[in-house]
Order: C-alpha cells, then sequence, then structure tokens
C-alpha cells in the first residue's frame, strides 16, 4: 500500500509552483505503462505525448500567471459509456468497436473547461449490464489489489485505473451500484449523486432513470472537488435538476454530536462476517465519537433487487433497440434486412447483454408487463418514499457490498449470484438519492467498503462524513503496490 | 437453437423474434437456462406489487419536465459514422425486409 | 352500403420552427438528405431529447380549439418497432394505456358541408404529439424487390399530431370535407402549412355493416381520402354482395393505381413494448401557456366565415375568402378601414383571386396580395362612382396582381388629373365633330369618345366615365 496527495491537493500545489504537472503527467503515465499490461483498466488511451502537452500548456499557463482551471493538470480516466469526441466509445462492446461519438458529454465538456487531462477511457461490464468487468468485450480489468481478483463493477476500469494511479479521478457511471461496488472493491471511493445533480447527456444509457455518471477518486474532498466542476444544470438534459453554483467541496464539518446514523437492517445484514465486523466496529468508533446510530427495518427493500433489475432490463432493452447495425460497426451479413439487423446484434451484443435485453422485452411485453415492469415500478415507490423518511431523520449506514472482491469468473455461471452483489446499491438508484462509498479497512490485503445513503441534493452532508471517516480510519489517497 | 434442457423454448424463441437478436444454438440453450431462473427470481416483484395501492413511479421526483426554447443546432455529419451510404442516403440491406416473405 | 368511418390523421406541426426533441430544422424540405440531423434525431448513443415548447403550445391550441378535455400534465411513452427510418428503433408518443398522457381527450371537431353549408360534427378522442420518422426510398424493383433501402433522417424527429377520431364519419365525401376543414383550421391556429408536401398522412378505419374494420394506411391527400374510401367501400360491399365476409386487415392505399392492398408484410405488429419515456419527465401545462395557446385557438375558418357571411357575402363567396387563410385576413382588414364588403368580397374571392391564377400566381403566398389599403382604395373607387366595379376589375386588377405593392393612387390619379385637358385638347382638334354633336348629331359622341380613348391610350379608362365628361364638356361650349 502506498498513499498519494488528493487531486485537489495537486491542484494546490501546481498553482504554488511546488509541483510540476508536466513531471505528475509523467508519473501517471509511467503507472499505466507498468500496470496496463496486468491490469487492463483502459480500452482506450490517449497519446502520452498528448497528455504531456496538456500538462505543460497549464504548466506554462500558471508561469506566466494566467488563470487556470479548477482541475489544472489533473489526470481523469472516463468510463467508455461517456462520450467523447477525441477517443473512441464503445461501451465495452463490440457493437462499437469502433464508434467516435460526434460529440463530447457534458461532464467532459465540464472537466476539459477545468483544464483537467483526459489520459483514456475505460474497460467496464458491456453497456454497463454486470458487477465486475468481466463482461467487456475487451476481456476483463483485474484489480490492482489482487491481480486474482475482479475490481467489481461495471466501473471497474475506473476503480483500477484509481487504484494502481493510473488517473488521479475518474468518471464512472452508477446504474445499480456500477460505481460504488467498484470504490468497495478498490479502496477508492464514490459518490453516487442525487438523481438528475449530474447531466447524463453523452452517457451511453442502461438504465436510464436509475443512473448517474458518478465521480470516483481516492478520497472524499476529491469526490466532492468533481462534483462541484461537473454537477449542476444542463438543458441538453429534462432530467436535469435546476440547480448550479454547487460547493460540496467547502461543506462545513461535521458536529459528530449531531449526527445520527441510521442502520437499515435489510441493507446491513447477509453479508460476509467479515466484512459485518468491520462495518460495526466503525459504526461503533462513530458512536464513540458522540454520534447516535439506531438501527431500523423496511421490510420492502427485500424486494428491491428484483424491482431494481425489472426496471433496468426494461430500459435497457428500449435503449438498446437502437444498434442494428445501421448506423453503428457491428453488422450483418444478410441481403434481407429483418436477417441483417438479427445478425448484427447477434454479432455485436455479448450474451449477458443479449440476456437482459430479453428480459426486458419480456417485463414491457402485454400479458406480463403489469406484473413485472409496472409491479416493479410501484414497489420502487414505495421504497422510495421509506428512503426519503429514514434519510429525512438520519444518513443511512449500509453495507456497500455484500462479499470481498471475488475471483475473476467465480461469479459469472450463476446470474443471480451476479445479481446480489448489488443488493445494497441498488436501493440509491430506486429511490434517487445520493450514497457514497468508501474504504473502512482490509482484509487479507483486500479493500473492504462502507455505503452512506442522505436525503435529495444532501451531497455536502456525505463529504463531511465521508472525510470525518477518513481522519478516523486513515484510509484516503491510498493505491495498491 | 435446440430445445434440449429448456422448458421456455417457445418463450425465448418469441422474445428472440421480438427483439431481433438471432441466437446460436449453445448460447440459445444458455440464455433459455438463465432466462427462465430470472424470470423466477423477478417475479418478486409482481407478487410484492399486488397489495400495494400506489401508483407507478417512473421518474425517482415530482418534478416537471422542462421545454425549450432553443438550445443549439448541433449537425453531425452521417459521413463520419459508420454507416453505408449512397449519394447522401444512409443504404440499408433490404430485399422486402422479410425473410418469411421474401 | 352504409359505412362506418374513423380516421388517424398524422399532421406535421411543421411551424414548430424546430424538431419536437432537438434544435434542427423542422422544414426540412429541399435540403440534400441527411444534413438537417443531429445527435438527438439520429438517436446516438448519449444523446438526449428535450421537448420543444412551441410544438406543444401548437398542439395545445388545437386541443383548445377542437374543445378537447387537457390534461394538468403530459406524459411522453416510447413505441417500439424495428424499421430502418427509426433510428432509436423506438418512436417518442403518447401512448395512453402505458403510463403516457396525450395532449386532448374527448373532443370534436365542428366541419362544413360545402355542398349544404351545414356544420357536421365528427368527436376527437385523442391527440397525440409525437416523432415523425425518416423517409425511406427504394432503389428499383421498389419495396418490394430493392435490395437496399436507402434512408433520409431530415424528416426524423418533426413534431406530428396525430389525431384520432371517433368513427363518426359516414361517406368519403364527408371524411374528405373534415379533413380539409381540420387541416384549414390547423393553418388558421398557426400549427401547420397544409400545402407542403407530406405534411399529412391519414390513416382510415372503415366498415360496412356486417362486416370487420380495416384499416387503409398511408393517404397522403385530401382528394385520395375521398378515392380511397370509396374504393374500400366498393371492395368490402362486392365481397359482401357476393356472400363473402369481410375480415379484419390492414391495407395499404397505392394512390399511383388507385386501389388498396393488403400489406405484404407484417410491418406493425401488435407488440409495441411501450413504457414512458424515461429521459423526459412529466410536462406540466402551465395557465400561461394555456392562456397563450387559447389565443392561438380563438382564430378558425368558421369564425372568419361567419364574420364574412355576417356582412351578407353570399356563402360561397365566403367559403372562397375563407379558404385562403391570408385572404380572410385581408377581407377582414380591407373592411375595418372602411371598405365596402360587398366589392371587397368580389375583388379579393372572385377577380383578384382569377387574375392570380391567370399568372400563375400562388393565392396562398401572402407577397401576391395587395395591401388592405388597396382594396380599400379600389372599393372606394367603385362607391364613390369613380370607376365602375367592370373598370377596376379590367384595368386595374391586373396590374396590382403583377405588382401588389403599386400604389393605388399612382394607377387612379394619373387618369383623374389628365383627362380634362386631354378633352379639351381633343375637343379643339375635332372641331368639325364637335358641330356635328352640337348641331344634333348624336353619333359624333361615340366618335369624339373614341378619339379621347385613343389619345389616352393605354392607360386606365372607364369608356363610361369619359363618355360623361365629354358630354359635361360639350354642354359647356
Amino acid at each position: 500500500m502506498r498513499r498519494v496527495r488528493g487531486a485537489w491537493e495537486l491542484v494546490r500545489d501546481f498553482r504554488e509552483g511546488v509541483e510540476d504537472p508536466v513531471e505528475h503527467a509523467y508519473k501517471v503515465l509511467g503507472a499505466i505503462r507498468a500496470w496496463e499490461p496486468r491490469v487492463n483498466a483502459f480500452i482506450s488511451l490517449e497519446a502520452p505525448e498528448l497528455v504531456v502537452e496538456a500538462a505543460e500548456s497549464v504548466k506554462r499557463r500558471i508561469e506566466s500567471g494566467e488563470r487556470v482551471g479548477r482541475l489544472a493538470g489533473v489526470t481523469v480516466s472516463v468510463k467508455d459509456n461517456i462520450c467523447t469526441s477525441f477517443l473512441p466509445t464503445t461501451a465495452g462492446s463490440r457493437m462499437l468497436d469502433p464508434y467516435i461519438s460526434p460529440f463530447n458529454a457534458t461532464v467532459v465538456e465540464r472537466l476539459m473547461a477545468e483544464d483537467a487531462i483526459v489520459v483514456g477511457k475505460t474497460n467496464l461490464d458491456e453497456f454497463a449490464m454486470g458487477s465486475t468487468t468481466e463482461l467487456s468485450a475487451f476481456g476483463p480489468t483485474r484489480n490492482p489489489w489482487d491481480l486474482s481478483r475482479v475490481p467489481g463493477g461495471s466501473s471497474g476500469g475506473s476503480a483500477a485505473s484509481l487504484a494502481y494511479g493510473g488517473s488521479d479521478v475518474s468518471l464512472g457511471s452508477d446504474t445499480g451500484g456500477s460505481a460504488r461496488l467498484p470504490a468497495a472493491y478498490t479502496a477508492t471511493t464514490s459518490l453516487k449523486p442525487t438523481y438528475g445533480l449530474v447531466s447524463r447527456y453523452g452517457l451511453i444509457p442502461y438504465g436510464n432513470s436509475l443512473e448517474q455518471i458518478s465521480p470516483m477518486a481516492r478520497s472524499v474532498r476529491d469526490l466532492a472537488l468533481l462534483l462541484d466542476v461537473m454537477g449542476g444544470w444542463d438543458p441538453m438534459d429534462s432530467t436535469s435538476l435546476k440547480v448550479g453554483g454547487l460547493d460540496t467541496f467547502n461543506s462545513p464539518p461535521l458536529d459528530v454530536g449531531k449526527l445520527k446514523v441510521c442502520v437499515v437492517r435489510e441493507m446491513a445484514e447477509g453479508a460476509d462476517p467479515i466484512i459485518e465486523s468491520a462495518f460495526w466496529s466503525i459504526l461503533e468508533r462513530l458512536g464513540s465519537e458522540g454520534a447516535e446510530v439506531v438501527e431500523v427495518s423496511v421490510p420492502i427493500i427485500s424486494k428491491a433487487l428484483p424491482a431494481y433489475y425489472t426496471i433496468a432490463f426494461s430500459e435497457a432493452a428500449s435503449n438498446l433497440a437502437r444498434y442494428d447495425g445501421v448506423l453503428y460497426p457491428a453488422k450483418g451479413f444478410s441481403g434481407v434486412w429483418e436477417e441483417f439487423i438479427a445478425e448484427s446484434r447477434m454479432r455485436g451484443f455479448g450474451r449477458e447483454v443479449k440476456k437482459r435485453i430479453l428480459m426486458g422485452v419480456y417485463a414491457l411485453s402485454e400479458g406480463y408487463r403489469d406484473e413485472y415492469y409496472i409491479a416493479a415500478t410501484k414497489v420502487r415507490r414505495v421504497i422510495r418514499d421509506e428512503i426519503l423518511r429514514v434519510t429525512r431523520k438520519c444518513i443511512i449506514a449500509a453495507q456497500a457490498a455484500p462479499i470481498l472482491p471475488p475471483r475473476l469468473g467465480e461469479r459469472l455461471d450463476d446470474p443471480l449470484k451476479l445479481y446480489a452483489m448489488d443488493v445494497y446499491t441498488v436501493i440509491a438508484n430506486l429511490a434517487g438519492v445520493p450514497a457514497l462509498a468508501q474504504p473502512i479497512g482490509f482484509h487479507s490485503g483486500l479493500p473492504i467498503g462502507i455505503q452512506w445513503l442522505a436525503g435529495p441534493l444532501e451531497e455536502g452532508r456525505l463529504v463531511s462524513l465521508g472525510t470525518l471517516i477518513e481522519e478516523l480510519t486513515g484510509l484516503s489517497g491510498v493505491i495498491a503496490g | 437453437m435446440s430445445r434440449e434442457g429448456c422448458k421456455q423454448w417457445g418463450l425465448l424463441e418469441k422474445l428472440s423474434s421480438l427483439a431481433k437478436i438471432k441466437l446460436s444454438e449453445e448460447e440459445g440453450e444458455a440464455i433459455c437456462r438463465d432466462l427462465e431462473r430470472t424470470a423466477e427470481f423477478l417475479r418478486a416483484v409482481g407478487e410484492a406489487a399486488r397489495g400495494l395501492e400506489v401508483e407507478p413511479l417512473y421518474y425517482p421526483w415530482d418534478e416537471w419536465g422542462p421545454m425549450r426554447e432553443y438550445i443549439k443546432e448541433r449537425r453531425v455529419d452521417v459521413r463520419e459514422l459508420p454507416a453505408g451510404l449512397k449519394e447522401g442516403f444512409i443504404r440499408v440491406p433490404w430485399r422486402a425486409g422479410r425473410l418469411e416473405e421474401g | 352500403m352504409r359505412a362506418v368511418i374513423g380516421l388517424e390523421i398524422h399532421v406535421q406541426i411543421s411551424e414548430a420552427g424546430t424538431k419536437l426533441f432537438c434544435d434542427c430544422r423542422a422544414d426540412y424540405r429541399g435540403l440534400e438528405p441527411n444534413t438537417n440531423v443531429c445527435p438527438v434525431c439520429l438517436g446516438l448513443p448519449g444523446a438526449l431529447p428535450v421537448v420543444n415548447r412551441r410544438a406543444v403550445e401548437l398542439a395545445l391550441a388545437a386541443s383548445i380549439a377542437f374543445k378537447c378535455s387537457i390534461p394538468k400534465y403530459i406524459v411522453f411513452t416510447r413505441k417500439h418497432y424495428f424499421y430502418p427510418d427509426l433510428p432509436k428503433n423506438y418512436q417518442i408518443s403518447m401512448f395512453e394505456r402505458a403510463g403516457g398522457i396525450p395532449i386532448c381527450k374527448g373532443g370534436v371537431v365542428t366541419f362544413p358541408d360545402p355542398s349544404t353549408w351545414e356544420w357536421r360534427e365528427c368527436r376527437v378522442r385523442r391527440i397525440n404529439i409525437e416523432e415523425d420518422p425518416g423517409r425511406t426510398e427504394y432503389e428499383e424493383g421498389g419495396i418490394t424487390r430493392s435490395p437496399y433501402a436507402l434512408v433520409d433522417y431530415n424528416r426524423s424527429g418533426v413534431p406530428l399530431l396525430e389525431i384520432v377520431t371517433e368513427p363518426d364519419l359516414r361517406s368519403p365525401r364527408e371524411a374528405r370535407s373534415l379533413v380539409e376543414y381540420l387541416m384549414l383550421t390547423l393553418e388558421y391556429l398557426g400549427v401547420t402549412n397544409p400545402r407542403l408536401e407530406g405534411v399529412f398522412r391519414v390513416d382510415a378505419n372503415v366498415s360496412i355493416e356486417g362486416g370487420e374494420r380495416v384499416e387503409v394506411k398511408n393517404i397522403g391527400s385530401t382528394l385520395d381520402v375521398e378515392k380511397a374510401l370509396t374504393y374500400e367501400i366498393a371492395r368490402q360491399t362486392m365481397i359482401v354482395k357476393g356472400g363473402g365476409r369481410v375480415e379484419r386487415e390492414t391495407r395499404h392505399w397505392d394512390a399511383a393505381r388507385g386501389v388498396t392492398r393488403p400489406l405484404r408484410h407484417k410491418e406493425y405488429e401488435e407488440e409495441y413494448l411501450y413504457f414512458p419515456d424515461p429521459d423526459l419527465p412529466p410536462i406540466l401545462l402551465r395557465d400561461e401557456m394555456i392562456e397563450k395557446a387559447s389565443k392561438l385557438a380563438e382564430e378558425s375558418p368558421r369564425k372568419y366565415f361567419e364574420m364574412v357571411t355576417g356582412m351578407m357575402i353570399p356563402k360561397d363567396l365566403a367559403w372562397s375568402i375563407v379558404t385562403v387563410k391570408h385572404s380572410a385576413l385581408l377581407f377582414m382588414k380591407s373592411v375595418k378601414l372602411g371598405a365596402d364588403p360587398q366589392v371587397a368580397a368580389r375583388i379579393i374571392a372572385v377577380d383578384y383571386k382569377g387574375e392570380l391564377r391567370e399568372l400563375g400566381r400562388d393565392p396562398h403566398d401572402p407577397r401576391n396580395w395587395p395591401p388592405p389599403e388597396t382594396i380599400y382604395a379600389l372599393s372606394k373607387l367603385v362607391t364613390e362612382n369613380v370607376y365602375t366595379y367592370d373598370a377596376v376589375k379590367g384595368l386595374m386588377l391586373p396590374k396590382i396582381a403583377s405588382n401588389p405593392t403599386i400604389d393605388v393612387s399612382s394607377i387612379v390619379l394619373e387618369k383623374a388629373e389628365n383627362l380634362e385637358s386631354i378633352i379639351d385638347e381633343v375637343l379643339r382638334a375635332e372641331e368639325k365633330a364637335v358641330k356635328d354633336y352640337l348641331s344634333g348629331k348624336s353619333q359624333a359622341l361615340n366618335y369624339l369618345v373614341g378619339a379621347v380613348i385613343r389619345k389616352i391610350g393605354k392607360r386606365a379608362v372607364d369608356p363610361r366615365a369619359i363618355r360623361r365628361a365629354v358630354e359635361e364638356r360639350l354642354r359647356k361650349t
């Protein structure tokens, strides 16, 4: 384990001239060169000379006293389901290999406007459908903490790049835990924002009503910095909330004496005993610092997983209908249109994606819709209302993952086991509320994470709490090796 | 595709035809097995919703969607997309569209 | 045989400026293929729709005009089917039974029967706002044999109204009148331009007694509405008379051959996997917007028809004025300035329109019409007996039609100022004829009038007025 400085400290040091952004860029490129052959965190990498050039430009502007952005010289990796016009965007699928988007996602534009340097596009489960980053058309990503294990998914490439120092911060996406689960598996952090706080324009959709582009980083303060830059209203996304001027970075420190933490039983039980014990011990620490910790029960949460998957599959089946070989690279052979598109889809999609599309079609089809899709949206309403009720009183403490990072291949043959990895994380997506994942310890060299949920637009409270936890655990800015 | 070991073969065929996804034999068998278990797993929501007197929730917030006057024109040059082109048109294999009638 | 007809009319909101969900142009005509496209209307990964306020406003105006019940908010749904012209392979629409909320439910269109001038009613079941797909062309062999389909997405995403009527129509003629009047109404509201190529398409459901309902798709003009339905009713009648049964089916109108044909492909599957579009939260129809739309909805051809006939203008003339929106506006403005309604109506509805036809100019183009001041001036010339109507018609309207902005006084004044002196000149020169006339040879007057007209040349003259003026002048000598 090594320790590195946070992105927010780097920017400060670059600006003050105590640190050289060009040297830093070389360091990051060096880490990528050293680790990538074993980890496979990236699907495509920016040309090193362009990365260096961007760093030189930042350096030059700082030296000549020009204004530089809030992320000046910070290297960022971007999940490959977020559109960039300067690097391919594949969503981890053969369907989009190769595809170059004609536009940048709003978040990418905002990051670059603050002088962040994109180093590459990170690996993911195809179309973000998976929890291990094994289901990519570009091969699995391995966990830098233990190369025989998965980094979690679907934003596993982003998490892995952070865990070995291949970027300072990263953009992931979180549909049902896709950014928080990898964070928990790699001793990094991620914050799934309130639904609508971050523009989805340019995010290749999987489950539109559930997902948010999510900042990923090695410290909670870096998450806040990133969120402040990328968040806020975007006229190009109808689901974007009309909020702006975010300043979660400067959230006031938490008064532990006034902190109330609720442990929702259904979101704490059922995990590996090693994880449970880490979970309860950090809550005990909080309690001894003066926080009030109470247990509550929300029984409907036991139905969250099937509700979540029903909605996600349904939306996915719809979103992925467009990939028919007409405008995208994967193409069938037949000269007959219907056969051609069925072949294009056979060739372009991996098995898990096909399965989810078929399940989504099933859940939406006449005769099944009420029992599946509509039923799931009703369960979702109850879950949302319950979570809003609880988060009005307290911050929810929950497990991030039910097990330690599994070995490659371990979970793949049983879909239900794969889906169960998301059992604690899908709640925040169903309810739309923000959720933070961060490390609280290690077991045999494997990271253990925890998750906190707050009310809508209470990202600031999560940042304050997360910073406090970092102080208690000392787990901030850690990287493997 | 083969029917072996798959009780819901008819359903799988219907779904893959609706989804316009051709399946290889091996894939069909594997997916069919998973499909049955997954449908069973998802069935829990139908049961859970049965007693609920609530409206569906399609969008998490009780917020209204926006309407735009004008944002910006974002023209795309289709020549930059991986599509077949003929005199500016996107060219798609056709031949009457469907096999069964073609 | 008694027929029951219901229509499903797709009308482009061509006046919305931009497409329904992006800022590409709603007016795509005449552009090179695939040049009016962006990530949104191509459905590219990551692009998101944002609703065009103007399109909703205009749809709302139509809903108010058709006396629909207006919901508090609207909800868009996705309708899935695979077709090359549908880039997302789903269409954003407003399907009611899957969480969608259309902009109109339960309205009525009141439309005239131009042969009897009676107003009829056809109930509207609902109106959806939805996006138009792209356009597909086929190479040699057409839709059945072409090896390739050629797709142009310039039209993709253009806002459409889908207006579904109840089966209240009883004849092909009536169906045609409804569509004509509906389109005219939408033009008055500022929703659409009915004359744009392909701006509307009609699907008709038609059944005769004892038969199932048959859907006829792809009718592209009001004339074809009548033709297709006439054909289809005759076809169904033949089946029934021959002892057969009319089965429920979907047929295609082949305008070139004038027949309906069974759809060769099951292009319209039953399973559309509807659900609310998760990219588009419900949209509240705020009071300000309803007020604005209500203003637009005040305009209707019927309102103008009644105003015009209220001025004792015959109904056929009134109808002729009203069917050209600009001419109705022009008529009302001219009358307001003080023009005589009868004169203005004759000019606008008959003779000026006739001139435009002769010149091959579009009467629907406002630039081909003079300002109301001109109509008023002409009317005044007639009512103040400066000219007869025929003189205005014969001598002035052609000039105005070929130059609508011409100053009327320039045509009139020229003559009024010179007439006296020309007459004096002619009388001085034609001493013999003057003497003849004064000595009682009345036919000499004709000669003198002719001489004056010749002298005036090709300028605007009314022979009767000149005759009067010459007589007057001679009386003074």
